[in-house]
């Protein structure tokens, strides 16, 4: 066994060296010549004092010879050697450098926290010995092995500098659970964790022998936004709500204000004042038809910029195409204009079918055959596929109203006639939603294959209820119920969640399906159907992040997973053929006129800080702090480091030699 | 360029004119002897004693005072002024501005007694004497003096003030004035010499000359001297320590060639080269020893 190996054996070559330190030191002693008017002075002077001790004569000799050990020793270094015991005790380090969104909190100096901890994590990786080895950890949102296990340096020192900042929630815990798996085959592995502190379960990871934590950054103050959210108003199709939280973690009083901005639109001012660790929660009810992305922004300077800014997504309202087929009936048509986002026709002949995502109103005359589609039948004058016609209701008063379905929320029918309204039966499932005493439908609910129709039995020109309040509501709510999407959410994500995300309607080069379940009824388009489920399945999926990077995504049938985000702002996710040729458009881009590219199928995914944990700069407890080469230890270091000392001591010692000799 | 050229002759001729205005005709010729005796200038007066010539009684004094009292006179004669002039290598050390310019002296100082009708001769010695010039006078003796001088080369292995004194005072039958012209870097000493010179009665006046180079040398290291007149050599390690000491046993040199000189009355002169030779003479003129 080898007690002493050679880490760089051909640093030997180097001796070479001493043959021009030889004839250098040959040329040195070839004094050169002066000549003097006499030598009685100088005779005088040197005879006084000569040489006392024999040494003195050799210091010439002892010059070069301390050349050569000097050479001797730095050639020595450079080989570097190992002992056989060093190398037994070689350290195996993780090093974890917390890259949450506490870390981008700017310090002193224009710095960053996560800076500090980077340069930290330098000097640690600068002390490490030859024979040690480390690896590094990044802990937003999950643990990430930045760097695995390696004694080289500059590679370490390279990953390090390339630890992005995220804004993400901290994983510490867990990178310290990842890096004694890593270490689990080390006995004396160390874990050092450079942090900032801003994380609840820091006094269990103190408690942890093998956990070394580090401190960076100071106290500071923020005001944050802790949550975020906005959703289509229950009661009304183009209303929105929003509610936001706003915390100061500061221990002083705080007053700013926050800026709800709609895409360009200044939406509203909300100015607040807050007490030391209060937090402040707001809704606003606002509406708009177009949706789009709703900024909120916190005017006030503080530490941690992330938190200022919060982002969601409101759902766009598209326009619902509405057939009427009448002979002129007033009532009707003007309600009907009157509800938002109907985009009202009138025809005098019924079609066959209902407009596709629309909704076919039939005023009195209904063909034999129902037309398939979303149907609202109001006063049937003839008997269809669907019912047959008896008798005229003797008492055509409102009985009975099931409060349970949407369609009649909301309608007040207290002593309202329905005159004209006949006894009719129904062929298929039907659910009555307003009976006479005789349980006589007035106002039913069909339930078909093809497609939901709506029955009102009255005729509206000769009662009082086209005169009431209830008969806009009760229109309003069946538009809205065949639109199906009252109160719609589109949740948005807090930095480092998971979320599943239901692709089906992502599509690329043709317009998307209508998202409502409209079942064709002919074969064909059953067939076309299923070809384009079949392409979807097979179509490959991009995530592309606010910072316009680009991820492919792996698809499972009509969802895929996101996460965990680490980045604040709108992710989207698209075909991955559309990466080129085809306009960035935002959740609030139009389309051109006859532009057959798709981009409104995209999904947009607000993604938000929202984190309270990390919004507070505050450390939870005392952390050490990084030295200069904290792990430096005496009689650790190898053994070209004390030969390469012993080198500099004998250059101090020629040098004290030629003061001696020349400078006195 | 010639050593002595004709800038260099107008120039002796400005100090001849100079030192006779400065020095109202007290100058070397007139310089007056020791000796009591037939001259005409008063000196003091003595008592009279039986057998005195009567002709020198001071019959004015005897008139006012009744004290019969003998007028002396001093004596006037001519003064012999010799050059001892070194030559050896070390005075030609460098580029030989040393020797140069105690031949500019010597010249100087000759035409000046040339010109005040003294006796001049000169002796060039190192180890001993090498040339000389005999007892010579009047000012039309100049040309001579000068060839001598421009002649002179450096020679010698040794300095041997005491060698080139004895041999000058065998050589001449009076007493003078000596002017020693050296750099006095003698091995054995320049006491010696001057010492015979004093026993002599000869007045010796020593010119000590030396380059700023040697008083202050700047040489740091690992060196090799080699002695410009026996060619020995030295390996020395020269420090800031030792240079200092070098310099302070060099200032310790000249004073005590200053030091000998007070102790016997002698009159000294020290100077660099870079001092021109004609504000040496203008020096020494003004300075009493020389000149008075």
């Amino acid at each position: 066994m080898n007690f002493l190996e050679f880490a760089n054996p051909s640093g030997w070559w180097w001796l070479a060296l001493a043959i021009p330190v030889l004839l250098l030191y040959i040329l040195k002693i070839r004094l050169r010549r002066q000549q003097v008017p006499t030598l009685l002075f100088w005779d005088q002077l040197f005879d006084e004092k000569k040489p006392r001790a024999w040494w003195q004569r050799l210091r010439h000799l002892l010059s070069l010879l301390l050349q050569f050990a000097f050479l001797a020793l730095v050639v020595s270094a450079l080989v570097d050697p190992l002992w056989s015991w060093q190398r037994e005790q070689a350290r195996r380090i993780v090093l974890v450098v917390d890259n949450s969104a506490s870390m981008r909190a700017a310090e002193a100096e224009g710095t960053t926290r996560l800076d500090e901890a980077k340069q930290a994590a330098a000097s640690l990786v600068q002390s490490l010995r030859s024979e040690d080895r480390m690896a590094v950890l990044s802990t937003a949102g999950r643990p990430e092995v930045v760097i695995g296990m390696t004694d080289h340096q500059r590679s370490l020192l390279d990953a390090i500098s390339g630890i992005p900042a995220t804004d993400g929630p901290t994983a510490v815990a867990a990178a310290v659970t990842a890096a004694e798996r890593l270490l689990a085959d080390y006995e004396h592995g160390e874990i050092l964790v450079i942090t900032d502190g801003c994380f609840d379960d820091l006094e269990a990871l103190k408690a942890n022998p093998r956990v070394t934590l580090y401190g960076v950054g100071s106290n500071q103050d923020n005001v944050a936004i802790t949550r975020y959210q906005v959703r289509r108003s229950l009661l009304d199709a183009v209303g929105y709500q929003v509610l936001i939280d706003v915390t100061n973690f500061s221990d002083s009083e705080k007053q700013c204000r926050v800026e709800l901005t709609l895409g360009e639109e200044l939406v509203d001012v909300l100015p607040l004042d807050l007490k030391p660790g209060e937090t402040v929660s707001r809704f606003v009810d606002h509406t708009s038809a177009t949706g789009g992305e709703l900024h909120a922004k916190l005017d006030v300077l503080d530490a941690l910029g992330t938190d200022n800014h919060a982002l969601a997504v409101l759902p766009e309202r598209m326009p619902v195409r509405v057939q009427l087929v009448t002979q002129g009936n007033l009532f009707l048509k003007g309600v009907l204009e009157s509800i938002p986002l109907v985009d009202l026709q009138i025809t005098s002949e019924a079609p066959s079918v209902a407009p596709p995502g629309g909704i076919l109103v039939l005023d009195k005359f209904v063909p034999a055959q129902l037309p398939s589609g979303r149907v609202v039948v109001v006063d049937p004058q003839t008997a269809t596929d669907a019912w047959t016609l008896g008798e005229p209701l003797a008492q055509p008063i409102v009985a009975k109203v099931d409060k349970q379905s949407p369609l009649v929320q909301h309608v007040r029918l207290d002593n309202v006639l329905f005159p004209g309204a006949r006894q009719m039966t129904f062929t298929g499932e039907a659910e009555p939603l307003i009976q006479d005493p005789l349980d006589g439908p007035l106002f039913a609910r069909l339930k078909r294959p093809g497609g939901d129709a709506v029955v009102l039995a009255c005729n509206l020109e000769q009662g009082d209820l086209p005169l009431r309040i209830a008969f806009p509501v009760l229109m309003k709510n069946t538009i809205e119920w065949f639109q199906g999407n009252t109160g719609e959410l589109r949740p948005a994500m807090t930095t480092g969640e998971m979320l599943a995300v239901d692709v089906s309607t992502v599509r690329d080069g043709q317009l998307a399906a209508p998202t409502e379940s409209v079942m064709p009824t002919s074969e064909v388009v059953q067939v076309q159907a299923v070809e384009e489920a079949n392409k979807q399945a097979a179509q490959p999926l991009e995530l592309v992040s606010p910072s316009r990077q680009i991820t492919p995504l792996a698809r499972t049938g009509e969802q895929v997973t996101l996460g965990p985000l680490l980045e604040t702002g709108l992710w989207t996710v698209r075909p991955a053929s559309s990466a080129s040729g085809r306009p960035e458009l935002t959740p609030t881009a139009t389309k051109s006129e006859g532009d057959e590219t798709n981009v409104e199928s995209d999904i947009f995914i607000a993604c938000n800080l929202v984190d309270p944990a990390e919004s507070d700069l505050r450390p939870r407890g005392e952390l050490e702090v990084v030295q200069g080469r904290s792990l430096a230890i005496l009689g650790g270091q190898s053994l070209w480091f004390y030969l390469t000392l012993v080198a500099a001591l004998l250059i101090a010692g020629e040098w004290w030699l030629y003061q001696r000799r020349i400078v006195g | 360029m010639a050593l002595f050229d004709s800038e260099f002759l107008k120039r002796l001729e400005y100090l001849s004119l100079v030192s006779r205005r400065v020095f109202r005709g007290r100058l070397l010729a007139q310089r007056r002897t020791k000796q009591l005796g037939g001259g005409i200038e008063f000196a003091d007066h003595r008592e009279y004693s039986p057998g005195d010539d009567l002709r020198y009684l001071d019959w004015n004094i005897y008139a006012r005072y009744g004290d019969v009292l003998l007028k002396r006179f001093q004596e006037e004669e001519d003064l012999h002024v010799y050059f001892l002039i070194d030559v050896s290598r070390s005075m030609s050390h460098g580029s030989g501005e040393k020797f140069d310019y105690a031949r500019r002296v010597a010249a100087a100082l000759a035409y000046i007694a040339l010109a005040d009708m003294d006796r001049v001769s000169m002796f060039a010695y190192s180890d001993a004497v090498t040339e000389m010039l005999p007892l010579t006078r009047g000012k039309d003796r100049i040309l001579s003096v000068l060839r001598f001088l421009e002649n002179l080369k450096p020679s010698g292995a040794t300095t041997r003030l005491q060698a080139a004194a004895t041999s000058l005072v065998h050589r001449t039958s009076r007493s003078g004035l000596v002017i020693v012209l050296s750099d006095l870097y003698d091995q054995q000493g320049f006491r010696a010499g001057l010492d015979m010179l004093r026993y002599r009665r000869f007045e010796p006046h020593v010119i000590q000359l030396h380059t700023a180079q040697e008083a202050n040398p700047t040489w740091l290291g690992d060196i090799e001297l080699e002695d410009s007149e026996s060619g020995d050599l030295r390996k020395l390690t020269i420090t800031e320590r030792k240079l200092r000491q070098y310099r302070e046993l060099f200032t310790e040199f000249l004073e005590s060639i200053d030091s000998y000189c007070r102790m016997y009355s002698l009159s000294c002169t020290r100077t660099t080269t870079d001092l021109p030779f004609d504000e040496l003479i203008l020096r020494m003129m003004r300075t009493a020893g020389v000149t008075t």
